[in-house]
């Protein structure tokens, strides 16, 4: 009984992966991509633990893919929908809250100021080790970025995103991307024994 | 391009918080859309750049802290784009050519008969003799420079890193244990500093204060700045808790001087905690 849900489960993220593209690597991408834009809708939902919520929002769709699949339009992004999920399950919450009041009280903090921990503003061997794990283009791309003036910002961007033949959308999800894949580094390389991918 | 400064705008009152329960209510159903997510993506990433460059306003400020700063990914996601400000700023800094702030001036043209050499034959080897002293002497200057710059990377290092050896315990003459709240030097905080020493440690007692890390300033007695420290941490040493700070003995001549010692909260807020005077009697 296990194995053929364990079997049904493998197909299913095959199938979700296939759905957000033909090349697994890219597909990959896209999945952490709509997983942590998951994460952001929860957060800006002040619902507290918004990656367990972003978790269930993914093995909600996992669990259906096949049907979606079927009816979803080929012309829309497949993003669309994780983030309708996301929008039910939040609003699920907010219901349930309104009914059951314990519920309020054991979630209803959210993490104060104080106990975060902000950085310095010192350079970072870490994030040094990590900008040299990205291609020449990327790593000219993001430290351009994160040069501008803070006076003439948007003019900067604007400059850089011509100089790259970009649009200015364009660039910001380049550079998203490529604060991932730093994000994941730094991770990695944070860890103890842990080596940078 | 209007509209979109106008959906920005709004994106960013959602963000701080702004919005009525209705309003909010037409933002997050708006969120499905891809687009308008990025959008929104985008303004919280610009709001935190806003915030690292103090660019928000008081209340806003609070407001940040309160509806963006509401786990611990959003802290790491400022943390990333303040090193990569920092980062991107040192590197542009390091690659950029010198300044030239005066045209070089071109030798005028004259006529003249008379070969040239045999006009300019001593004012040129006058010239010849005295670039060799000025590079001779702007490589000693730069030897000694770049030794005592040397110094001070290795003292900040020491300044800052999380852990001491033995060995840098004991290192360099230790001032201290430095009571706060003396104003006066006198005999119990005076110390003379052999001239062939180096580095000094200062050391000041901490008590049961804590923060994630330090700040102190070196001043003479008038509250003139000679050097900062940034970074510092709190360190037990022997069972007691104090500061220990490594400066250059070049720093410190004759003379009465104070440290202010400041605490550095989680949100970079600078507290005050105290002053500690000495009086060094170096030979130097």
């Amino acid at each position: 009984m296990a194995d053929e849900e364990d079997q049904r489960d493998h197909e299913n993220l095959e199938a979700l992966l296939n759905w957000l593209d033909p090349d697994r690597d890219e597909a990959w991408k896209k999945y952490e991509e709509i997983r942590k834009r998951l994460i952001k809708i929860f957060t800006w939902h002040k619902l507290p633990d918004a990656e367990s919520f972003a978790a269930e929002v993914l093995e909600r769709v996992e669990g259906k893919v096949t049907e979606v699949i079927r009816k979803f339009s080929k012309d829309d992004d497949p993003a669309r929908y994780f983030y309708g999920v996301a929008r039910n399950v939040a609003l699920e919450t907010f219901r349930n809250r309104e009914k059951f009041s314990e519920f309020e009280e054991k979630h209803d903090r959210i993490f104060t100021p104080d106990d975060i921990r902000e950085s310095r503003n010192l350079p970072d061997e870490d994030l040094d080790f990590c900008l040299e794990q990205l291609s020449e283009r990327d790593r000219y791309i993001v430290l351009a970025y994160y040069q501008y003036d803070q006076k003439t910002k948007k003019a900067d961007h604007d400059q850089l995103a011509e100089e790259l033949g970009m649009s200015k959308s364009a660039l910001w999800t380049k550079v998203s991307r490529i604060r991932s894949s730093l994000e994941k580094c730094l991770k990695a390389h944070s860890e103890p024994g842990g080596e940078a991918q | 391009m209007e509209e979109s400064e106008a959906e920005e705008k709004n994106a960013r009152r959602f963000l701080l918080g702004y919005l009525s329960e209705e309003e909010r209510k037409i933002v997050e159903n708006r969120l499905e859309e891809p687009d308008y997510l990025e959008l929104v993506l985008k303004t919280e990433h610009d709001l935190m750049d806003d915030y690292i460059a103090n660019e928000l306003s008081e209340n806003d400020r609070l407001r940040f802290k309160h509806h963006v700063l509401t786990n611990q990914q959003q802290i790491n996601e400022l943390n990333l784009s303040r090193k990569l400000r920092v980062t991107a700023r040192v590197r542009a800094a390091a690659n950029s050519p010198p300044a030239v702030t005066e045209p070089i001036p071109t030798a005028r043209k004259t006529a003249s008969n008379r070969s040239w050499h045999s006009d300019f034959r001593v004012p040129i080897a006058a010239i010849i003799f005295i670039s060799i002293g000025l590079a001779a002497a702007f490589a000693v200057f730069w030897s000694n420079r770049s030794s005592q710059q040397l110094l001070y990377e290795q003292l900040t290092k020491l300044n800052t890193q999380q852990g001491l050896s033995a060995e840098a315990i004991s290192l360099g003459f230790i001032i201290g244990p430095l009571e706060e709240g003396l104003t006066r030097a006198d005999s119990k905080n005076s110390f003379s500093i052999p001239e062939t020493e180096k580095v000094v440690q200062l050391r000041l007692q901490l008590g049961n204060v804590s923060f994630q890390t330090f700040q102190a300033v070196l001043q003479d007695m008038d509250g003139h700045d000679i050097r900062k420290f940034n970074g510092l941490r709190a360190r037990t040493i022997n069972g007691e808790r104090m500061m220990i700070i490594y400066v250059s003995a070049t720093d410190i001549t004759s003379g009465d001087y104070r440290v202010r010692l400041s605490g550095v909260t989680q949100t970079n807020e600078i507290v005050e905690l105290g002053r500690y005077t000495f009086r060094s009697v170096s030979h130097r």
